[in-house]
């Protein structure tokens, strides 16, 4: 399950040159990302820039909400 | 004289093109999008930009520009050509040095890139794009003090107005001078016969917990010379705001198709004035010449065979020209990312994915760049469906047919025309996606390919620069179509002409003519699609190029006729008979060809282009073979049923 907000890492995985490329672009374990969930795809900010992903590549990375006004301390993606 | 090479390479939009254009005085197209750049090219360091105090010297210095990349660790078949131009696999010998461009915005993410390189032993020179980017936010950097921390030179150069480059040239120069030395040792061919192992290996020497590391050291670097990346964040603000539409579920879509149709449609009702005025000038020149001596053979070689069969095609280029100048401001404003984002969901059902979007858009120009642009796509599957249904869109050598074809079956509305075309757009493109499907489904399945795109910050386009790439562009259509035309334009006029050249009566003559004689032998393959020997030849002639097709046309239909304006051409069509009285352009015989032009694979770079990007002569053939037949089957069916 997905939803919109500040998040943080905890952990990328799945298939390695995913994972490879993931953390090339800046989304490793422990960095901050903004999360904007649309029906067809999920766009990831991190730092100043940011990513359209499938919602099966954003499913590699495990998260931690950090900023929340809706349920906290979710930890979404896979799981 | 010796030869220095510079290799230029950096993250995908980091502006690499920009500064090659900068260094090396070119014109290669710089684009909002990323992944634009799918092969390397090679030019030689603009003299002007050669320091005063090495102007004596002959040495020659090549800059080459890479496609994008985020690491060394290539994966896809654009980022593997930069591996191999770094490795000396693509030119004579390894690059001197490399310059890694690092978009000023994004240093935190990019600098990773440099820690690769410096890891593999690279001599590297660091240029810092986006300054403009950077001013407008306030945010100042030091380049001598983060040279100092990075242990390479830094130079900040901005892209627009050509500020820094004059120093970065002068660091290349400084460097070269002191590598010399090393590249005539065999320290340094041992070493880049090492890195060359190493980076070829098959595993990745940087593990996550590598990545987390150097991250780390990033972070404190920057945090050293007071970067504070924090401020950048302003300048995503207005980019998510309108991100929060183009990309929504409810508006995402019909903002698309909003854009995708005033983009397609303009290019008829935008210029048509302007198609006007070409008409009037190439109809005035070729009246004026055949006036001055009508039963001058000559006379009649320049009016029919030059001025005619070159105007009948080159009164479609205002709307080729609209045609770039759209693509380029679109290619510039950042929209295509998000464009490609927001198709990949009905592409992936295709087996392909939103990577495949910019090089079906840029099939609406000419399917051979849009064939190449495929290399960032990361599969081999993605790839081969979307090269098999590039050649199915409307390009830009379609368009002078279909304008043809429309002008004469919506004489005198331009609505109608227009909205027509927009609709013969839209039909290839779903045209393109019966072929996708068709494919995805034969095609053995492969592993699942992802889809990660960087979205770039909206920007403006400028007037300016989408006026040059239109020019430039527009040019090189020119340059390749006119000589087809102008050799086909001659070739038919003399098939039309002779042996019996002497007779006075024009339609005679060309009714004994080589060409007619030839036509009536192969009038039985074209008559299924209900016309005549005459538009059979323009059939035949278009395998040369599509636009021969209308210049054809115009030499075999206007012969004995008064060239006074276009509608000479559609009035010759209109009042072209069979044998038996029956009209040769007829609705069903119009419908026919145009479906007929939507299919057919006439195009000999396109098939060659395919080889080569696919490897194979096997699906190059099959697609020239099956596209072909499969568009005389489709046009006799359609013609048969509306007859």
């Amino acid at each position: 399950m997905e939803q919109n907000g500040q998040f943080q890492i905890q952990k990328v995985q799945g298939p390695l040159e995913l994972c490879d490329r993931l953390r090339e672009i800046g989304l490793v374990e422990g960095e901050s990302i903004q999360v904007t969930v649309f029906s067809h795809l999920v766009q990831v900010s991190v730092g100043n820039t940011s990513f359209a992903l499938r919602k099966s590549e954003f499913s590699c990375l495990q998260l931690q909400k950090t900023v929340s006004n809706q349920v906290p301390n979710k930890v979404i993606g896979a799981q | 004289m010796k030869m220095r090479t510079w290799c230029l390479l950096g993250a995908p939009n980091s502006g690499k093109t920009t500064l090659y254009n900068w260094l090396t005085d070119s014109n290669f197209r710089a684009v909002n999008y990323p992944g634009s750049t799918v092969e390397y090219c090679e030019g030689r360091l603009s003299e002007k930009r050669i320091p005063k105090a090495s102007a004596q010297s002959k040495d020659e210095f090549i800059v080459l520009d890479t496609p994008g990349t985020y690491s060394l660790f290539p994966k896809s078949q654009d980022e593997e050509v930069t591996l191999q131009v770094l490795l000396g696999k693509k030119t004579a010998s390894p690059p001197m040095g490399l310059i890694l461009v690092i978009d000023g915005t994004q240093l935190e993410r990019q600098l990773l890139l440099l820690r690769q390189l410096q890891d593999f032993g690279f001599y590297i020179i660091v240029a810092l794009t986006m300054k403009d980017l950077l001013r407008r936010v306030g945010v100042s950097l030091s380049p001598y003090r983060l040279s100092q921390k990075l242990g390479v030179r830094v130079v900040e150069v901005d892209g627009t107005t050509g500020e820094g480059i004059d120093a970065l040239v002068e660091q290349m120069f400084i460097c070269s001078t002191q590598l010399d030395s090393l590249c005539e040792s065999r320290e340094l061919q041992a070493q880049n016969a090492e890195r060359s192992r190493r980076l070829l290996e098959d595993s990745n020497p940087w593990t996550p917990e590598r990545v987390h590391k150097e991250r780390k050291k990033i972070a404190e670097i920057l945090h050293s010379v007071d970067f504070d990346s924090n401020s950048l964040k302003s300048l995503l603000v207005k980019t998510k705001k309108m991100d929060k539409w183009v990309l929504s579920e409810n508006w995402g879509l019909p903002i698309f198709f909003l854009v995708m149709a005033a983009f397609f449609s303009s290019i008829f009702w935008l210029a048509q004035p302007f198609m006007d005025l070409v008409d009037f000038g190439f109809s005035f020149v070729s009246q004026e010449v055949l006036h001055f001596n009508e039963n001058s053979l000559l006379n009649q070689f320049l009016s029919q065979a030059i001025v005619q069969s070159m105007g009948s095609v080159f009164v479609f280029v205002p709307q080729i020209f609209i045609l770039f100048f759209g693509l380029s401001a679109l290619e510039s404003s950042g929209y295509l990312a998000r464009a490609a984002a927001l198709v990949d969901k009905p592409f992936a059902r295709l087996g392909m994915s939103g990577r495949s979007f910019v090089p079906t858009l840029s099939g609406f120009a000419c399917a051979v760049p849009a064939i190449m642009s495929t290399r960032n796509i990361p599969t081999f599957r993605d790839r081969l469906i979307t090269t098999m249904m590039i050649p199915l869109f409307t390009c830009s050598a379609r368009l002078p047919v279909y304008s043809l074809l429309l002008l004469f079956l919506f004489q005198g509305s331009a609505l109608k025309q227009g909205l027509l075309l927009a609709a013969l757009y839209i039909g290839s493109l779903l045209l393109g996606l019966v072929a996708a499907a068709v494919l995805n489904r034969f095609l053995p399945k492969e592993k699942n390919s992802f889809f990660l795109m960087e979205l770039p910050i909206y920007r403006r386009p400028k007037l300016k620069v989408s006026l040059n790439q239109a020019v430039l562009r527009t040019k090189s259509y020119i340059k390749r179509a006119g000589p087809v035309i102008f050799v086909f334009g001659i070739l038919v006029w003399i098939g039309t002409t002779f042996p019996n050249w002497q007779l006075e009566d024009q339609t005679e003559r060309l009714h004994q003519s080589y060409l007619a004689q030839l036509g009536r032998n192969l009038e039985p393959i074209f008559r299924p699609l209900g016309v005549d020997w005459r538009v059979g030849v323009g059939l035949m002639s278009a395998f040369a190029a599509r636009e021969v097709f209308v210049s054809s046309l115009a030499v075999l239909f206007r012969i004995g006729e008064s060239p006074d304006n276009q509608d000479g051409l559609l009035n010759a069509m209109r009042e072209a008979t069979f044998s038996d009285g029956t009209p040769v352009f007829s609705v069903a015989s119009e419908v026919a060809l145009i479906l007929f032009f939507m299919i057919a694979l006439q195009c000999i770079s396109t098939f060659s282009v395919n080889r080569r990007e696919l490897g194979s002569w096997k699906w190059a053939t099959m697609q020239l073979i099956l596209f072909n037949v499969v568009a005389y089957m489709v046009a006799a069916f359609a013609y048969r049923i509306i007859a």
